[in-house]
């Protein structure tokens, strides 16, 4: 595994995050709005969700998504957050694809994730979530018990 | 407060992360907007119906209107997805929004007049072909053939010979002939 990581990695200047090149990817299917739009490769948009740029690219998004995926998936059903995480990494793959760059990453997700958290605390939802002194499934009991 | 100081945190290191090439700050920004619409569309837990709306009790006027809001976001969440992704299937080749936006998503670093930078930001990384002729005498790669971004063509005779095609010597030459 470690070898072959180091086989991979490519010199910096391609790749500033140790990963694999640009070709690689592509072939892979990172996001491309040339090819999606000349060659019809639509599923380019879904599949450069699970490729990453790097070890640090890598490392990076999955803390930041266990970060804020465990207390949200706590709070919240697993369906709602699925339907959040998937919709905020079409929609960044889409943005991304308009502004004709060439990207991969889960980091729309990840960012869709962030602002959901942002959006439940200061909007939907006072400060429950984060909360050590509230464990979960009190959120509903304690809404019931209001009604 | 915690929660919004290290949500700050984060936005400013994955914004420095996407600065890099192969990241890119624009799918962070989407993905952002469309979280927002998301989690206001779903993650209302009905707290306020109609009954809340009615009572005489002293509520804020964004708790009266919570429900209506989260749908009529919903509704435009929906549209936006269709509506990008309509531009983008019969507009996205042509369509060249701000060009000169795009320090906010690739910059090289260090800058190119201290030194030469980790990372380069230019089109050659991507957009530039390179054909490999064979020389049919030893099997070796002798000539190289660039088609640039802009479409310029170059012909190289490479030496030393390759044994195998190389894509970092397309770039190279590409970063030396093509954008000068």
């Amino acid at each position: 595994m470690r070898l072959a990581l180091l086989r991979s990695a490519q010199p910096l200047q391609t790749n500033p995050m140790i990963g694999a090149s640009y070709e690689t990817l592509v072939k892979l299917g990172s996001l491309d709005a040339n090819r999606i739009v000349n060659e019809g490769e639509a599923w380019r948009l879904a599949t450069c969700w699970f490729l990453h740029g790097g070890v640090i690219h890598y490392l990076s998004n999955m803390f930041a998504l266990l970060l804020y995926g465990i207390p949200l998936e706590q709070s919240h059903s697993h369906l709602t957050i699925a339907a959040v995480f998937i919709i905020s990494c079409y929609g960044g793959s889409l943005f991304s694809a308009l502004m004709l760059q060439s990207s991969v990453g889960a980091s729309g997700g990840i960012f869709g994730l962030l602002s959901s958290t942002l959006v439940d605390v200061f909007w939907v939802n006072s400060d429950v979530l984060f909360d050590k002194t509230i464990v979960p499934g009190m959120r509903r009991s304690k809404v019931s018990e209001q009604g | 407060m915690f929660v919004l100081f290290f949500s700050l945190c984060e936005i400013a290191l994955f914004f420095i992360l996407g600065l890099t090439p192969l990241v890119d700050n624009y799918a962070h920004l989407g993905g952002f907007l469309f979280g927002i619409l998301a989690a206001i569309t779903f993650f209302d837990d009905s707290v306020i119906d109609t009954e809340a709306f009615f009572a005489r009790t002293r509520r804020s006027c964004i708790s009266r209107y919570r429900k209506l809001i989260s749908q009529t976001t919903g509704l435009f969440m929906l549209f936006s997805l269709i509506f990008l992704t309509y531009t983008l299937f019969y507009l996205g080749g042509d369509l060249k929004i701000c060009q000169s936006c795009n320090f906010l998503t690739c910059v090289e670093f260090p800058p190119a007049n201290i030194g030469s930078p980790f990372w380069y930001c230019d089109s050659c990384q991507t957009e530039a072909v390179g054909y490999f002729f064979q020389n049919p005498l030893n099997d070796y790669f002798d000539k190289l053939e660039i088609v640039c971004p802009s479409q310029e063509k170059f012909e190289f005779q490479l030496d030393p010979p390759l044994e195998e095609i190389d894509h970092l010597v397309v770039i190279n030459m590409c970063r030396k002939n093509c954008l000068a």
